[in-house]
């Protein structure tokens, strides 16, 4: 082979080598920023599958985790939770908070799709004992009524996480306090002109 | 036509090239053992970005892979200990005696062990002691047994004593609503010790 043949094969070979890791570094990254969104649906698809149910703008009252029944990867063994998945697409959702008095942490949080965690209050935090949180579309021109307060999400859709630590998972009468205060919270959609 | 067949042909070859190699890349940034945080205290890591809004590109989708729906540090702080506190890695072979003197500078704290990043199966279905439920001795100080084998108190099982690969146990310590003086000193806090007491 001559010796332009040669320097002419290693430049192609060299071209296509560097045009291959160029978009791998691309792929990398956009693969990277991915996953939390990814594992979103994933993980709401299967919830809402163990529910029997494809439906948005609900909260579930869901009991202590166990081993099997774990869908979440490192799940919390200490906490009965309230879960649901917004959709603030078309309407805005309000969120009747009811604070338990059991003493041991509470919290709500809210996620958008891709797992920003932009909204969260506790029981020591809370400031009231019932409040209504009317979570919106990023730049909805919904208008706050009197006690509510609007929250905007990035994202149309979400995740509503909260969270009652029971101080002693094997106690049937914390467990039966637990569900009783979880069930006082719930969500609903808010009709209105203006969104 | 012969050289449209070769030039296609090499642009398949970079493309599953670079596939593979973001894949690969990507795979071995976020990789199981990897998981725990940049601040090191012992045998415990944790990240004060977890949940926030100033984590980074990869602190996020590790936290999406194996801790979604994570809470703020202000909420909770999480230290996973991957390691005993002689550095090596946990077996599900082996028992540990995990200790601490008292409780943290916090609202409460939790401990529980994961297997492959999910509860041990156990008839008694124990994945977890707390400050709560932890039996202690009297000066306050606690241990759990975390092991195969059964133990008279404070046991968290960690199934029938197969070997395992190396981080398929996880020990994750959950610290609540911590004090302000506890998060600026995280990497030096007194924290529960992680000590391999024997293997199968």
């Amino acid at each position: 082979m001559s010796e332009i043949k040669r320097k002419n094969r290693f430049g192609n070979f060299l071209v296509w080598t560097l045009f291959s890791v160029a978009l791998a570094v691309v792929l990398h990254f956009v693969i990277v920023q991915q996953i939390p969104s990814l594992m979103t649906k994933r993980s709401v698809e299967a919830i809402l599958a163990r529910k029997k149910t494809t439906e948005y703008n609900r909260l579930f009252y869901n009991d202590l985790s166990y081993a099997g029944t774990d869908l979440v990867v490192m799940s919390n063994a200490d906490m009965r939770s309230s879960i649901g998945f917004y959709d603030v697409s078309e309407k805005p959702l309000k969120i009747r908070v009811v604070v338990p008095e059991s003493g041991n942490y509470w919290s709500i949080s809210l996620y958008a799709w891709n797992t920003d965690n932009f909204f969260v209050r506790n029981d020591r935090n809370a400031g009231a004992k019932e409040f209504d949180l009317i979570l919106v579309k990023a730049g909805s021109k919904y208008q706050a009524q009197t006690g509510e307060e609007v929250v905007e999400s990035a994202t149309t859709r979400g995740v509503i996480l909260m969270r009652y630590i029971v101080a002693n998972r094997a106690d049937q009468a914390e467990l039966a306090r637990v569900a009783a205060e979880q069930s006082k919270s719930f969500v609903q959609s808010v009709e209105t002109n203006q969104y | 036509m012969r050289r449209i067949g070769v030039f296609a042909l090499k642009f398949v070859i970079a493309i599953v090239a670079a596939i593979l190699l973001a894949g690969g890349s990507v795979w071995y940034a976020l990789r199981p053992t990897n998981y725990g945080g940049e601040i090191r205290n012992g045998e415990w890591t944790t990240d004060l970005t977890t949940g926030g809004k100033t984590a980074g590109l990869y602190q996020r989708a590790q936290v999406a892979l194996y801790g979604l729906w994570a809470m703020s540090s202000s909420e909770t702080i999480y230290f996973i200990a991957n390691t005993d506190a002689a550095g090596a890695p946990l077996a599900p072979n082996c028992t540990y005696s995990v200790s601490g003197a008292g409780d943290p500078d916090a609202r409460w704290w939790s401990l529980t062990v994961y297997k492959n990043f999910h509860f041990v199966p156990n008839e008694g279905k124990v994945y977890s002691y707390s400050q709560t439920s932890v039996e202690r001795e009297p000066d306050d100080s606690w241990r759990v047994m975390v092991s195969p084998e059964k133990q008279p108190r404070n046991w968290l099982p960690t199934g029938d004593g197969a070997a395992g690969a190396a981080g398929d146990l996880k020990l994750v310590f959950r610290a609540y609503n911590p004090s302000q003086s506890f998060v600026n000193q995280i990497g030096s806090v007194k924290l529960p010790s992680v000590k391999r007491e024997s293997c199968r």
